[in-house]
C-alpha cells in the first residue's frame, strides 16, 4: 500500500515538475512571478479535448499527436501575451507583474467559460494507453507509467538543452546574471520570450497528459498553479533542479498524506513550505 | 485626498508649501453627507450595494496600507477580513460574549493573527513574503474549514448576531458609514504621520532606511499588524451585515478582490481603496447582472490599468482635479 | 584631552575576510582611520572597495575579522544597528525615495533620528519643516523641495543622498563613490560641498573614488586596494610617487 503511493507520488511529483519547470524557468530568467502559468496548462487540456477527435481518435500516436500540438498553440498564445502584454511590464514593480499575469488568469479563465462551458469534460484515453502493468505484485495504469516516461524524456530534453546547446549556455548565464545576456551580445528581449513560449509550451502538454486522467473544467487552472508555485518557491524561483527535488517531494507527500490524513494533506504541503521558506531566511543574506 | 492651507508665511524661503499631511474636513464632510443622503434616499437593494462598497473600501484601503506604502504583498489577506467575522461569531457563540463585546473581539482578533503571522512573514521579503502570507492564509482557511466543531465548517455559523443588528438597511448604512470614515481617517493618520513616513521609507526601500536607522522587520510587522486590524474591522461589519460567516470570509477569492481593488483604484495612492471598492463593485453589481463574464471585464480593465495607466482611478482623479484647479 | 595624545580611530579593521563562493573579495584587510580623517579607498574594479564599505556598514558579516566604530566592536549588527551607532553611508548608485519628494526624503531622513518615528502625530512633522529647508539650503537643493525624486537628475540625487546621511548627525561618513556618473562641474561642486560639511562638523570621512582629480584633491591620506587586500597605504604624494601603485593601475583598469 505504502510503495503504490509513494508510486503515485513520484508520479505525480514528474507530472507536476513538467508544470513547475516551466516556471521556474520564466522566472529565473524574466524574474517574473507567472501565475498564469496555470492557465496556459488549462488551455492545453481544453484544447487536447478540441483536438483529439479530429486527429485519429483512439490511438496512442493521434494521442501524442495532438498533445504535441496542443503544446505548440499554447505556447503561441503564452508568445503573444508575452509580446504584447508583458515585455511592458519588465521594468514595473513586482505587484504590477503579478497583477498583470492575474488578470490574464481573469481573462483566460471567462473565455474558457465562454468556449467550453462550466461542466467537466473528459478526454477517453487511447485503448493502448488504458491498461496496467504489474510490477512488484501491485497494478500500476499503464497511462501513469507512459506519463512517468514522457517526464523524464521531457526533463532530460530540457537538462540537454540547459547543458549542451549555445541557447542553453545563454539561458543559464541570464538566469544567474541578467547582465550577462546583454555582454554576451544576444538580445535579451528574445531570451525572455523563448523562454516564456518554452514554459508554455511544457505547461501546455503538462495540460494535454492530464486531459485524460483528470476530468477538465474552468477550476483547472488555480487547481494547479498553486501547488506548482510551492513546488517552485520550495525549490528556489528560478532552480531547475530544485524544482526536481521539490516536485517529487511534495508529490510523494501529497501521496502520503492522501493516505494518512486526506483532509489535510495540502495544509501539510503549506506547512512544508512555510518551513523551507522560514529555515532559508535564517541564514543572514548578503545584499 | 486632503489638501489644507497649510501654507509657510516664510518669505525668505518664499515655499508655498502646500500641506499633504492635513485631512481636507470640508472633503471628507462633503462625501459624507452625500453618501448619507444616498442611504437614506436609496431602495434596499442600492443601500445593500452601498454598504458593502464601503465596507469593501475599508478592507482594500486597509490592504493598501501594505501594498502602497510598506513594501509588502499579501496573498492571503481575506484571513484577517474573514478572521474579524469568525471572532465576532465565536466570540458571542463558544464564549457568550455580549454582542458588543463580540464586535470589539472581531478585529481584535484579526490583530492578533496579524502579529503571529506577520512576525513570520516579515522575516522573508518580496515574492517570498508573499507566499508565506498564502501559506498562512491557506492554513486558516483550513483549520476553518475542517474545524467543524468549532466553526462549523463548510456550513458556517449565523444566527449569533441579528442581520444589521436588527436596524432598517439605512439606519445599518449610517452605522457603517461613521465606521468606516473613522477607520479610515484613522488609516490617513497612519500613513501621513512620523510612523507612517518611516513605513514608506522602509517600503520604498529598505536598504537607504536601514541607513536611516530604521529595522525593515519591526517597521513592517507594525504596517502589518494595522492593517490586519482594519481588515478585522471590515470583515466585522460584514459578518453582522450578513449575520453570517463562512469560510469563504476567509478565502482567496476575497483576497483576490482586495489586490484587484487596490490596483484599480491606483497604486501608491491612499484613495485607492475607496476608489477600486466603488468601481469594482459596481463592475460586480452591474456588470454581473447583464453580462455572465464580468470577471473578463475585470481582467481587461487591470491590464489596460497596468500598461496604460499604472496609477489607476486615483491618478485619473488627480489629473481630472488638477485641471479643473488650473480652469478656476 | 591634549592635542598629543592618542586618540581613539574613528575606524579600526583587522583581519577582515570575506569570501563569495570561491571568489575572495577581502583578503585579511587590515585599516584603521582616525577620527576627523579624510581617507580615500582607491583600487580597480573588483578590487573589494564596496565589499569593504558593505562590511563596515554592517550589509555584509565578514567571514573572518573584527571592525570597530569609535572604539565599540561590530558583531553581526544589521545596517540599522550600525547606522545607529554614528555611521553613515551612500550607495554607489544613489539610493533614495523615488517617489517621495526631494523634501519628504529629507524630512524622512530627520523622522528617523527624531525619536518619534513611530508618533502618529503629524504635528511632529511640521515641527521639522524648517531644519529640513535649512538642510535643503545646505546641499543647495532648496529649490527642487517639491519635485519628486523621480523627476530630478542623476546628480541632484547623488546630492540629495549625501544631505540625508548627513541629518542622520552621523560621526562616520562613507562614501561609495560619490560622484559617480556626474560631470565634471558637477563633480566637483560636490565634493567641495562634501569636504565643507566634513570639515566643518568634524566628521570623518572614508569614501571610495575612481576619479583620481578627486581622490588628490580631497584625501589627506589614500588606501589603495587589489585583489580583495590592502597594496598601498600613504598620504597622496606617497601614493603618487608609488611605481606598484601605477602598474596595477594601468595593468588592472587598462
Amino acid at each position: 500500500m505504502l510503495f503504490v503511493q509513494v508510486m503515485q507520488g513520484v508520479m505525480e511529483g514528474i507530472f507536476l515538475f513538467l508544470i513547475a519547470s516551466g516556471l521556474t524557468l520564466i522566472f529565473g530568467v524574466s524574474r517574473i512571478v507567472n501565475f498564469a502559468h496555470g492557465s496556459f496548462y488549462m488551455v492545453g487540456a481544453f484544447l487536447t479535448y478540441q483536438i483529439y477527435p479530429w486527429i485519429a481518435e483512439g490511438t496512442a500516436l493521434g494521442f501524442f499527436v495532438t498533445i504535441l500540438i496542443c503544446g505548440l498553440l499554447v505556447a503561441a498564445l503564452g508568445l503573444l501575451f508575452e509580446v504584447f502584454l508583458l515585455r511592458r511590464v519588465y521594468h514595473a514593480e513586482e505587484l504590477m507583474q503579478l497583477v498583470l499575469t492575474l488578470a490574464a488568469v481573469l481573462i483566460i479563465r471567462d473565455v474558457t467559460k465562454f468556449l467550453w462551458g462550466l461542466d467537466d469534460v473528459t478526454v477517453s484515453l487511447p485503448d493502448a494507453l488504458s491498461g496496467a502493468a504489474v510490477i512488484g505484485g501491485t497494478y500500476l495504469p499503464t497511462y501513469q507509467l507512459v506519463m512517468v516516461g514522457v517526464g523524464v524524456v521531457v526533463l532530460a530534453a530540457v537538462w540537454g538543452f540547459l547543458k549542451f546547446t549555445h541557447a542553453g549556455i545563454i539561458l543559464r548565464a541570464a538566469t544567474d546574471d541578467r547582465g550577462m545576456v546583454a555582454l554576451l551580445g544576444t538580445n535579451q528581449a528574445h531570451v525572455f520570450s523563448s523562454v516564456f513560449a518554452i514554459g508554455c509550451f511544457l505547461a501546455g502538454i503538462a495540460g494535454g497528459f492530464a486531459a485524460a486522467f483528470e476530468s477538465i473544467n474552468y477550476l483547472l487552472d488555480t487547481r494547479v498553479i498553486v501547488l506548482a508555485f510551492i513546488v517552485v518557491v520550495i525549490g528556489g524561483l528560478g532552480n531547475f533542479y530544485g524544482a526536481l527535488y521539490a516536485s517529487l517531494a511534495v508529490g510523494i507527500l501529497k501521496a502520503l498524506g492522501l493516505l494518512f490524513a486526506p483532509r489535510l494533506s495540502m495544509v501539510i504541503i503549506f506547512l512544508l513550505m512555510a518551513v523551507v521558506l522560514l529555515i532559508r531566511s535564517l541564514r543572514r543574506t548578503t545584499e | 485626498m486632503a489638501q489644507g492651507d497649510g501654507t509657510r508665511a516664510d518669505s525668505e524661503t518664499a515655499l508655498q508649501r502646500r500641506d499633504p499631511y492635513a485631512i481636507n474636513w470640508r472633503l471628507v464632510a462633503a462625501v459624507v453627507v452625500l453618501q448619507a443622503v444616498l442611504l437614506v434616499v436609496s431602495p434596499p437593494l442600492v443601500v445593500f450595494a452601498l454598504i458593502e462598497v464601503m465596507i469593501f473600501a475599508l478592507y482594500a484601503s486597509a490592504l493598501n496600507l501594505l501594498l502602497s506604502f510598506s513594501g509588502m504583498v499579501s496573498f492571503g489577506h481575506a484571513v484577517y477580513f474573514g478572521l474579524g467575522a469568525y471572532g465576532l461569531a465565536l466570540s458571542i457563540t463558544h464564549f457568550d460574549f455580549p454582542i458588543v463585546l463580540g464586535i470589539i473581539a472581531g478585529p481584535l482578533v484579526s490583530a492578533f493573527f496579524g502579529l503571529v503571522y506577520g512576525i513570520l512573514c516579515v522575516q522573508l521579503t518580496a515574492i517570498y513574503a508573499a507566499m508565506l502570507t498564502l501559506a498562512c492564509a491557506e492554513v486558516t482557511y483550513a483549520v476553518v474549514f475542517q474545524w467543524f466543531d468549532v466553526t462549523g465548517g463548510d456550513s458556517g455559523i449565523s444566527g449569533h448576531v441579528p442581520t444589521m443588528l436588527g436596524l432598517a438597511p439605512h439606519q445599518f448604512g449610517l452605522v457603517v458609514l461613521c465606521v468606516v470614515t473613522v477607520a479610515i481617517l484613522m488609516l490617513w493618520r497612519v500613513v501621513y504621520s512620523p510612523l507612517g513616513l518611516t513605513i514608506r521609507a522602509v517600503g520604498q526601500n529598505p536598504a537607504r532606511a536601514a541607513a536611516l536607522g530604521h529595522g525593515r522587520k519591526s517597521v513592517q510587522l507594525i504596517a502589518f499588524v494595522i492593517s490586519a486590524f482594519f481588515s478585522g474591522v471590515a470583515g466585522t461589519l460584514f459578518g453582522i451585515f450578513h449575520g453570517n460567516v463562512f469560510p469563504d470570509y476567509v478565502g482567496v477569492l476575497f483576497t483576490v478582490d482586495g489586490l484587484l481593488m487596490v490596483v484599480l483604484g491606483g497604486l501608491y495612492s491612499f484613495g485607492a481603496g475607496i476608489y477600486g471598492a466603488i468601481v469594482y463593485k459596481l463592475l460586480d453589481n452591474l456588470a454581473a447582472h447583464y453580462f455572465q463574464y464580468w470577471q473578463l471585464v475585470v481582467g481587461v480593465i487591470i491590464v489596460i490599468v497596468v500598461i496604460v495607466s499604472p496609477s489607476g482611478i486615483a491618478g485619473l482623479v488627480r489629473r481630472v482635479v488638477e485641471r479643473i484647479g488650473r480652469r478656476l | 584631552m591634549t592635542a598629543g595624545a592618542i586618540s581613539q580611530p574613528a575606524l579600526r579593521v583587522r583581519g577582515l575576510h570575506k569570501q563569495f563562493g570561491r571568489f575572495v573579495a577581502l583578503d585579511s584587510v587590515d585599516l584603521t582611520v582616525d577620527e576627523g580623517e579624510i581617507r580615500a579607498i582607491i583600487g580597480p574594479n573588483g578590487a573589494g572597495k564596496t565589499t569593504l564599505i558593505n562590511v563596515l556598514s554592517g550589509q555584509i558579516v565578514a567571514d573572518r575579522g573584527s571592525v570597530e566604530v569609535a572604539g565599540r566592536r561590530l558583531r553581526r549588527q544589521h545596517p540599522h544597528q550600525v547606522a545607529k551607532l554614528g555611521v553613515g553611508r551612500t550607495y554607489q548608485i544613489s539610493s533614495t525615495l523615488r517617489r517621495m519628494t526631494v523634501f519628504d526624503n529629507m524630512l524622512c531622513a530627520h523622522n528617523a533620528v527624531s525619536g518619534h518615528w513611530f508618533s502618529l502625530r503629524a504635528g511632529r512633522l511640521r515641527t521639522m519643516e524648517d531644519t529640513v529647508l535649512a538642510d535643503l539650503k545646505t546641499i543647495e537643493l532648496d529649490g527642487l523641495a517639491d519635485r519628486v525624486v523621480d523627476d530630478i537628475s542623476h546628480g541632484d540625487r547623488k546630492r540629495l543622498e549625501f544631505g540625508m546621511v548627513l541629518a542622520t548627525r552621523p560621526k562616520v561618513l562613507l562614501l561609495d563613490e560619490p560622484t559617480a556618473g556626474m560631470g565634471l562641474r558637477e563633480r566637483h561642486e560636490l565634493i567641495d560641498l562634501v569636504l565643507a560639511v566634513t570639515r566643518e562638523r568634524g566628521l570623518t570621512l572614508v569614501f571610495v573614488e575612481h576619479d583620481i582629480d578627486v581622490v588628490f584633491k580631497a584625501a589627506e591620506s589614500i588606501t589603495v586596494m587589489a585583489l580583495g587586500g590592502v597594496f598601498a597605504e600613504g598620504r597622496p604624494d606617497e601614493i603618487a610617487a608609488n611605481s606598484a601603485v601605477q602598474d596595477i593601475y594601468l595593468g588592472g583598469n587598462g
